[in-house]
């Protein structure tokens, strides 16, 4: 190209050898002048090669990068995904307290991984219902649920839990070597010798962990009054500390005494205390019997006397859903050993908390609203049987049916009982998938996420562009100028960037409130010394190169040697440093949040980040997944930072052909 | 070179001393805080503010001295104490004065009500020292270790997963890297306690709480140092007089060791010493989230509790430790490598 130039500026005149040029006359009309030639004009050639700009050029450099190209990727996909978070169907403005926290959920039900069930372990089976207690069978996933055949022992009565012994134990009241007495005395009854009674009771053996010891002795008698009304005392069986089943006859036994009747009968087992340590039987069950002859009474009475589960007894005891206890005693009844299974499963928490609830009240204004829209068909308020689905094959009504009518007041305010569609009552269309879980408010976390890295990203790139704009300004004047400039301007940065920037944050934060303007100048006001002190470098060095003193030589302003000779050589490592301030941004956003002088009023991913911290330990989905996004946007930007210096640096322009 | 030193670290008792005037003043200006407690408590407090300059006592309300901060009357007593706020710049010049006469730094408002805040940073400096000490005996060799591993096999698959490995970890942010050793290693395998073991907790649990911290203190230098070594290793590796070194007839371990190593280490020693002036400071983060009584922990507590004179002494501290260190990065480099003249004109 340049020798191009030459051959016409210099065009070199082609003379025959030993010629004088003074022999020869030259007349106008030896020359011709080509610019005459009609329509003919002289042209550099043009490139025969295709020409390139410096963006085109870096970016086809920039493009060989596999890693930068692949991290630039992510920060587009990641972009454009937060900056079109508005569209999710998820609401994250109304806190909804009864869809918080539930577990994530990508796949349906029963897929057993990210399908919003949670693992339960070593919770309480209850033989009862068949299922795990206080869960419905329904929101377990089928074929989860495994049983332990290890019983749990418990030493209080439960409601769950199974069986045990009813631990009879001496008062302290009640003194040393005194007789404990258990008797059932509210419920006495008329005994008769004809009516074949019959006690077995269960005991059992074993010395106590708390350091109390089983009695040695332990009898039975039946006492009452006989038919001169005198006291009676008959002893029917010693069982002593001999534990298994105990089967005593009273009829024969009474017979045997020269007893038919005895009124007011009750039977009591006693045993005696130790001197040293309280005693204490142990009785596993009682079943006081007898046979058809005898009366209603007689027969409800002995029915309420015997039991089979020394934990049912006590529990409902204490919880006083029986009214009054059967068996008394003076020393203290407590429940001993009682027992319950253990269990693992998986809860379908969307079904539990999103599918079909019964214990959801429904309005009339509700219900009138569906049947506006057409869903429902009440005739008759009062009555809720007249309740219909108009498609009861559709899932568009969230009323599936009503069971219970509850007037609230005497104002004519209805209050009714039914089966609820949730989701649908909440008003999705289907049931949704909250692919990250929800957050303690209930919003759903992948939309937060995005929505916050929205607001961060947003501020990042801000406050890039103003502390690439101040530094680069700054880091110019001080390193093209240099001397006594330089160093009065250095002054200021060194005092700047001595204070550490946490400081700087903390105090800006305290100062002027936590809002998003004030973050941005905290971040502004140091944020822009690495860019300055970048581009001052650059100017060092090349300021003193022959290419920028041949320019100035040829009287090149300030301002051109600054824009078109010795920037553009510095950009690339200038510009990747700004790009590289965006994560670092955001770093910091987080690292002042989680100092709780974070954000207020505006999502972002620090205050996202701190606030979910608590939950590390129960729903760790709401911390990983948002950990996850971060940490992925900080490698990419590494990445396609490196891609982009590389890039950008004009020294390996037009290599590695 | 002598003079420079001097030079430099006049020039940095400069900085520090316009750094921590400004710091000062604006905190200074945020509003003031009550001290919590009993009247007592509150009135010894303030006492204790007069005395420093900070607040100014009247024996009758006075204006021209902003709001009303406290007012008090002993039993018995003939008048009512009144408390103002002393003008900031005043203060200033007290707090200097104060520093200079008695190296008083004020006393804690809340965290320990009327215990000096030195003392409360002495206390919570061992915690983040053993930690740091630790961090960086295990970081240094880790990382220089595989820095060098990564050189000498350059561009073979080993140095492309260290160099991937480092890559990947040094992108990642602190805070994320200690909540999810919380959470894997305390709260998933529970092999570890999910936070800073207490001085009565069995030796056993307290050698084990260390665990998580140096790891998350450690892996970010571990990371910087792998990647700055196998640079300038790979910048030798590269050099004339190793070549050189090899066709005098050295072996390969001769050369790598006598020669590349050596020079390799030129840059980064400098940057090793800083690290151990940073042994004084406490990673603010990682001490809020494994509940460490450390000095980072302090400046989260300080800034919870409102407690500002505990706050600014803090900062203080932090803010001289940065510069400690940057002075002496720079020293440092002029006194290993003979090749760089410190402060030299052009």
């Amino acid at each position: 190209m340049e020798n191009e130039e030459k051959n016409i500026q210099n065009p070199v005149i082609e003379t025959a050898e030993g010629m004088n040029f003074d022999d020869i006359e030259f007349t106008e009309y030896d020359f011709e002048l080509r610019h005459q030639k009609a329509g003919e004009k002289i042209h550099d050639e043009k490139f025969q090669t295709k020409p390139t700009t410096f963006v085109k050029d870096a970016f086809r450099r920039f493009c060989k990068n596999k890693a930068s190209v692949v991290g630039g990727v992510i920060i587009g996909v990641l972009l454009l995904s937060s900056f079109l978070s508005f569209l999710s169907p998820y609401d994250i403005t109304t806190p909804a307290a009864d869809i918080a926290k539930l577990m994530p959920k990508l796949f349906d039900a029963g897929t057993g991984w990210w399908d919003g069930t949670q693992e339960f372990y070593n919770k309480i089976y209850d033989e009862e219902t068949k299922s795990p207690y206080g869960v419905k069978m329904d929101h377990v996933v089928p074929g989860t649920l495994v049983v332990n055949e290890e019983r749990q022992y418990y030493s209080s009565p439960n409601e769950y839990a199974k069986g045990g012994y009813y631990r009879v134990l001496a008062d302290t009241v009640l003194g040393k070597g005194k007789d404990v007495i258990f008797f059932n005395s509210y419920r006495k009854f008329n005994a008769k010798a004809s009516d074949e009674l019959k006690i077995t009771f269960v005991l059992g053996d074993e010395d106590g962990v708390d350091g109390k010891r089983i009695a040695e002795d332990c009898t039975l008698y039946i006492v009452g009054k006989d038919a001169l009304y005198n006291d009676v005392r008959l002893k029917l069986y010693e069982a002593g500390k001999v534990p298994g089943n105990h089967d005593v006859d009273v009829s024969a036994k009474m017979t045997e005494a020269g007893f038919t009747t005895i009124e007011e009968a009750q039977y009591r087992f006693e045993f005696t205390t130790f001197e040293d340590v309280a005693a204490y039987i142990l009785i596993e069950s009682v079943n006081a019997t007898c046979g058809e002859s005898a009366s209603a009474k007689v027969k409800t009475t002995l029915e309420g006397i015997s039991f089979n589960d020394a934990n049912w007894v006590a529990y409902n005891t204490t919880t006083e859903k029986y009214p009054e206890s059967y068996w008394q005693s003076n020393g203290i009844r407590l429940v001993y050993k009682a027992y319950a299974h253990l269990c693992s499963y998986r809860y379908d928490q969307y079904k539990a908390i999103l599918g079909e609830r019964d214990d959801v009240k429904i309005g009339w204004s509700l219900i009138d609203s569906y049947i506006k829209k057409g869903w429902c068909e009440m005739s008759n308020k009062n009555d809720v049987s007249t309740f219909k689905l108009t498609h009861p094959e559709s899932d568009e009504c969230p009323i599936r049916s009503l069971s219970k009518l509850d007037p609230v007041g005497a104002s004519g305010v209805y209050q009714y009982e039914g089966i609820v569609l949730y989701y649908r009552y909440k008003g999705y269309s289907a049931m949704p998938k909250f692919v990250f879980g929800t957050d303690a408010s209930g919003y759903d976390m992948l939309t937060l996420s995005l929505s916050s890295l929205k607001n961060s990203l947003f501020l990042a790139i801000i406050t890039s562009a103003i502390c690439l704009v101040i530094g680069l300004v700054w880091g110019s004047v001080s390193g093209y100028f240099g001397g006594n400039v330089d160093l009065f301007m250095e002054r200021i940065t060194d005092i700047l960037s001595g204070v550490p920037w946490i400081v700087v944050m903390t105090l800006v934060m305290l100062l002027l409130g936590r809002n998003f303007i004030t973050f941005g100048i905290a971040i502004c006001l140091t944020g822009w010394i690495g860019t300055s002190s970048r581009t001052r470098t650059q100017f060092y060095r090349f300021k003193g190169r022959e290419y920028v003193l041949a320019s100035r030589t040829l009287g090149a302003s300030d301002a051109r040697l600054i824009f078109r000779h010795i920037l553009p050589n510095g950009l690339g490592t200038i510009v990747t440093g700004s790009v590289l301030m965006i994560p670092s941004t955001i770093f910091s956003e987080a690292t002042i949040s989680y100092l709780g002088l974070g954000l207020q009023g505006t999502s972002s991913f620090g205050v996202l980040l701190s606030e979910n911290q608590i939950n590390l330990r129960t729903r760790p989905a709401l911390i990983v997944w948002p950990s996850i996004i971060i940490s992925l946007l900080m490698i990419s930007f590494n990445l396609f930072g490196n891609g982009l210096r590389d890039a950008l640096n004009p020294t390996l322009k037009g290599g590695e052909q | 070179m002598g003079k420079y030193i001097a030079k430099r670290l006049a020039l940095a008792v400069v900085t520090l001393f316009i750094i921590l005037s400004l710091t000062f003043i604006l905190m200074k200006l945020l509003p003031f805080e009550m001290p919590p407690g009993t009247d007592r408590e509150v009135f010894s407090y303030f006492e204790n503010q007069v005395y420093l300059g900070y607040v100014t006592r009247f024996e009758e309300e006075t204006s021209g001295y902003g709001r009303l901060l406290w007012s008090y009357r002993f039993e018995g007593a003939k008048s009512t104490y009144y408390y103002y706020q002393t003008p900031v710049m005043l203060q200033y010049f007290y707090w200097l004065k104060n520093i200079v006469t008695e190296w008083n730094w004020g006393v804690s408002r809340s965290i320990l009500p009327n215990v000096s805040a030195i003392t409360i940073i002495m206390m919570r400096l061992p915690t983040s020292m053993y930690l740091n000490i630790i961090s960086v005996i295990v970081s240094v060799p880790l990382g220089i270790g595989l820095g060098i591993v990564a050189a000498l096999n350059k561009n073979k698959p080993v140095d492309h997963f260290i160099s991937t490995f480092v890559m990947i970890f040094i992108s990642i942010p602190s805070f994320i890297l200690i909540t999810f050793s919380i959470w894997i290693f305390a709260y998933q395998l529970q092999w570890l306690p999910s936070q800073w073991a207490q001085p009565t907790d069995p030796d056993e649990l307290k050698a084990l709480s260390f665990i998580i911290p140096v790891f998350a203190l450690s892996f970010g230098s571990v990371c910087g140092y792998c990647r700055f070594v196998r640079a300038e290793l790979c910048e030798v590796m590269e050099s004339e007089y190793l070549l050189l070194a090899r066709t005098k007839g050295l072996t390969k371990r001769q050369a790598i060791l006598r020669h590349a190593l050596r020079n390799a280490m030129v840059p980064i020693v400098p940057a090793i010493l800083s690290e151990f002036i940073g042994i004084l400071g406490g990673s603010t983060i990682l001490e809020r989230l494994y509940a460490i009584n450390g000095i980072g922990g302090l400046f989260y507590d300080a800034l919870q509790w409102k407690d500002y004179n505990v706050l600014f002494v803090d900062m203080a501290l932090f803010t001289t430790i940065s510069l400690v260190a940057g002075v002496f990065l720079d020293l440092s480099y002029g006194l290993i490598d003979p090749r760089i003249r410190m402060g030299a004109k052009k």
